[in-house]
């Protein structure tokens, strides 16, 4: 059985011009692009919105790529920039949305009472803190990934994260 | 040995999907339209060079035809004219053009 690509085979497929390969991308980076928008973003629309402009971001930039088998902080770092452009805008939003978002069916929303409380808990954070967290203890990322996708300094990682997860421990009633 | 921790549950239980076919559909859809738009303009501007060169060599062009006089002129047109019947002969009845534009890539 053949072992799947690596990320630089597929970077360099789509490069040439494959969609195929492109969607790979688009496969593999997904769950953990739309995972960790949806922790930053109110709705799980928004965030699905974003992540879509970030793939198609990656596609436009990807010839800038210079390290290929980076690929995944690439996007990360890609998710978060789109994702500090547009708070801004989602906060403006958010007001005339309210009442639309309150009327739709439950899709969107979390299925489990963790994720509920987990959401809850994540929106009382800054939102520097929240994608620390969520890279750090969400994703598994070591702190000095997490620093370099967030461009912050390690020590601000370091200390977001600790913070963060202390209050959150706080907020869902568990030990940190 | 470690303790769990407290929290992972709670992450755990709040991920995404790890595919789902309807949103990278809808990226390779927002790819199609992105790449779409940038051919036609790059294709466009194109164009537009090839006229403007076509209207800055027209008068070389007319004067080359005078000089080459009514005789000359109606030869060329009957190539012209058995070119064009050529090559759309060959369009219907393999449908490939023999001339194709080249695809575009800038990405």
């Amino acid at each position: 059985m053949s072992s799947p690509p690596t990320d630089a085979a597929l970077v360099a497929a789509a490069r040439s011009g494959s969609d195929a390969a492109f969607a790979r991308i688009v496969d593999r980076y997904q769950g953990p692009i739309r995972t960790f928008l949806r922790r930053l973003c109110p709705y799980d629309s928004d965030a699905d919105d974003l992540a879509q402009e970030t793939f198609l971001a990656g596609w436009t930039e990807l010839r800038g790529l210079r390290e290929p088998a980076r690929l995944k902080s690439w996007l990360f770092s890609i998710a978060w920039r789109k994702a500090k452009g547009e708070a801004r805008t989602m906060a403006r939003d958010r007001q005339r949305d309210h009442d639309w978002q309150d009327m739709r069916p439950d899709c969107e929303t979390p299925q489990t009472e963790h994720a509920i409380a987990l959401h809850q808990a994540l929106a009382q954070l800054p939102p520097d803190q929240r994608a620390a967290v969520s890279l750090c203890l969400g994703e598994g990322w070591t702190h000095a990934d997490a620093a370099g996708v967030l461009d912050m300094p390690l020590g601000t990682v370091k200390s977001h994260v600790l913070r963060g997860r202390t209050r959150l421990a706080e907020l869902l009633g568990v030990d940190s | 040995m470690s303790q769990p921790d407290p929290l992972a549950d709670f992450f755990a239980a709040d991920t995404a999907p790890a595919v789902d076919r309807g949103f990278r559909m809808a990226v390779m859809e927002k790819v199609a339209a992105r790449r779409l738009r940038v051919e036609l303009v790059l294709r466009s501007l194109a164009t537009l060079l090839l006229l403007l060169g076509v209207a800055l060599v027209s008068p070389v062009l007319q004067r080359f035809a005078q000089l080459l006089g009514q005789d000359l002129s109606q030869v060329l047109l009957v190539m012209l004219v058995a070119g064009t019947v050529a090559y759309l002969g060959h369009f219907w009845l393999t449908r490939q053009p023999i001339l194709r534009l080249p695809r575009l890539r800038f990405f």
